[in-house]
């Protein structure tokens, strides 16, 4: 089974509620359809049931099983804003959100998510993905324990044999050009928790850089140094280690000869941590192009609860597939937080 | 007090209280994004709390290309001089 396949799979039946503000755009209005047709989370769309109805015959698409969320509605947006401004984790005012919410559905569906009356905001058809981040992080806040909205991907390698088949991890390609030592410790453990949510596996971490357990001596290979001992004192139940060039991370034959301490990580990584933006975004490119992998994301993280930002560009099909990994992550979420 | 330091005032007060400093260290040249590192999610506190004294909308996105205090002050006094 592919991580699609095992995806939709475990987002069957979820029961998970998930919030479409850019509802009047048929791309969402079909992957909405799609999504409640499949069972894969309970849709809700945000914003003048009027538009929504109206956009929904303009491109055929039937309505029935699906909420709307009327965010003309004033007093319930008041109400809502009272409950939000009640939450412990609030970083706005009644006032500020308020005023949001009302003059944009994205952050009315941010609001409902921060009560609790939605469990995922996915939006990034009409909004840039710095607004999705800014308004989740505005809106829902911050992780406990993270410091920086990250992203993180996942290859499919045809032909490569690492320790998950031709599956690997990595992070951060989208969001932090140039991160600090701390913002690195932050994606990395992101990273971990979210892989683990999405795909079940036991997090192997590598921070990479151009040098291996001390081969190098540079303020670069510092940064990423100093990264992996922060990600080891704060979560000291994962498994993150450097500093590692890729091969070191993934071939146990290369580890071997390079890596020097005892190391659960080098060689067997199912996570790759990207010391900055270029490194991520050229690393990304290479696999995609030179090694016709899929890479499935960059799907964001750090969020209190689920935010998903997807491609403008996105086709019905992909926004469904990235549905389905919120969905599966916003489920694991509840049940982490249930124990 | 004209707007534009009751607003520069605002700023100052919000960051020193999440960066724990003494107020009178924060003037109008105060480079908040190098020299005091005060992140997205921080940004969000100073404007809720412009927002909240003058009942306005302030777009967070287009304070992101602004670093001191007086810059975003002078954004934030044109924003409501409309």
């Amino acid at each position: 089974m592919d991580v699609l396949e095992s995806v939709f799979a475990r987002a069957e039946g979820s029961g998970i509620r998930v919030c479409f503000p850019e509802a009047t755009e048929e791309k969402i209005l079909l992957a909405s359809r799609e999504v409640t047709d499949k069972h894969y989370a309970v849709v809700s769309l945000a914003g003048d049931p009027a538009a929504i109805k109206a956009a929904a015959a303009q491109y055929n698409v039937d309505l029935t099983g699906i909420d709307i969320i009327d965010t003309t509605d004033e007093e319930a947006l008041e109400k809502a804003a009272e409950l939000y401004a009640g939450t412990t984790t609030t970083m706005l005012s009644k006032k500020a959100v308020l005023r949001r919410a009302k003059a944009d559905p994205m952050y009315a569906g941010l609001m409902y998510q921060a009560i609790g009356d939605v469990d995922v905001c996915f939006a990034g058809l009409t909004h840039t993905t710095g607004e999705v981040i800014l308004g989740g992080q505005m809106v829902i806040g911050l992780a406990d324990g993270v410091s920086v909205v990250s992203s993180v991907g996942i290859f499919n390698i045809p032909g490569y044999e690492g320790s998950e088949g031709q599956l690997l991890a990595f992070g951060d390609s989208a969001v932090n050009t140039n991160p600090s030592d701390e913002d690195l410790a932050s994606i990395a453990i992101s990273c971990c928790d979210t892989i683990r949510a999405l795909l079940g596996w036991e997090p192997r971490c590598a921070m990479l850089s151009f040098s291996t357990d001390g081969s190098m001596e540079h303020s670069m290979v510092d940064k990423v140094r100093s990264a992996t001992k922060i990600a080891n004192e704060l979560r000291p139940d994962l498994l993150i280690d450097g500093e590692f060039q890729f091969d070191s991370a993934v071939s146990p034959r290369v580890a071997a000869k390079k890596v020097r301490h005892d190391s659960k990580v080098a060689g067997r990584a199912n996570i790759v941590i990207w010391p900055d933006l270029n490194a991520g975004n050229i690393g990304v490119k290479l696999v995609q192009y030179l090694a016709r992998a899929d890479a499935y994301g960059p799907m964001l993280q750090g969020f209190r609860k689920i935010v998903c930002d997807c491609s403008r560009g996105a086709p019905v099909s992909e926004l469904v597939g990235n549905v389905a990994m919120s969905v599966v992550r916003a489920k694991e979420l509840k049940t982490l937080k249930e124990e | 007090m004209d707007l534009y330091n009751e607003i520069v005032d605002i700023i100052r007060n919000k960051v020193a209280d999440i960066r724990h400093v003494d107020v009178e260290t924060l003037d109008e040249n105060s480079n908040l994004k190098y020299d005091y590192q005060i992140k997205s999610t921080e940004m969000v506190v100073v404007i809720s709390a412009l927002e909240d004294e003058y009942d306005a909308y302030i777009d967070l996105m287009k304070l992101n290309k602004f670093d001191t205090i007086g810059e975003i002050a002078k954004f934030v006094q044109e924003l409501l001089e409309g």
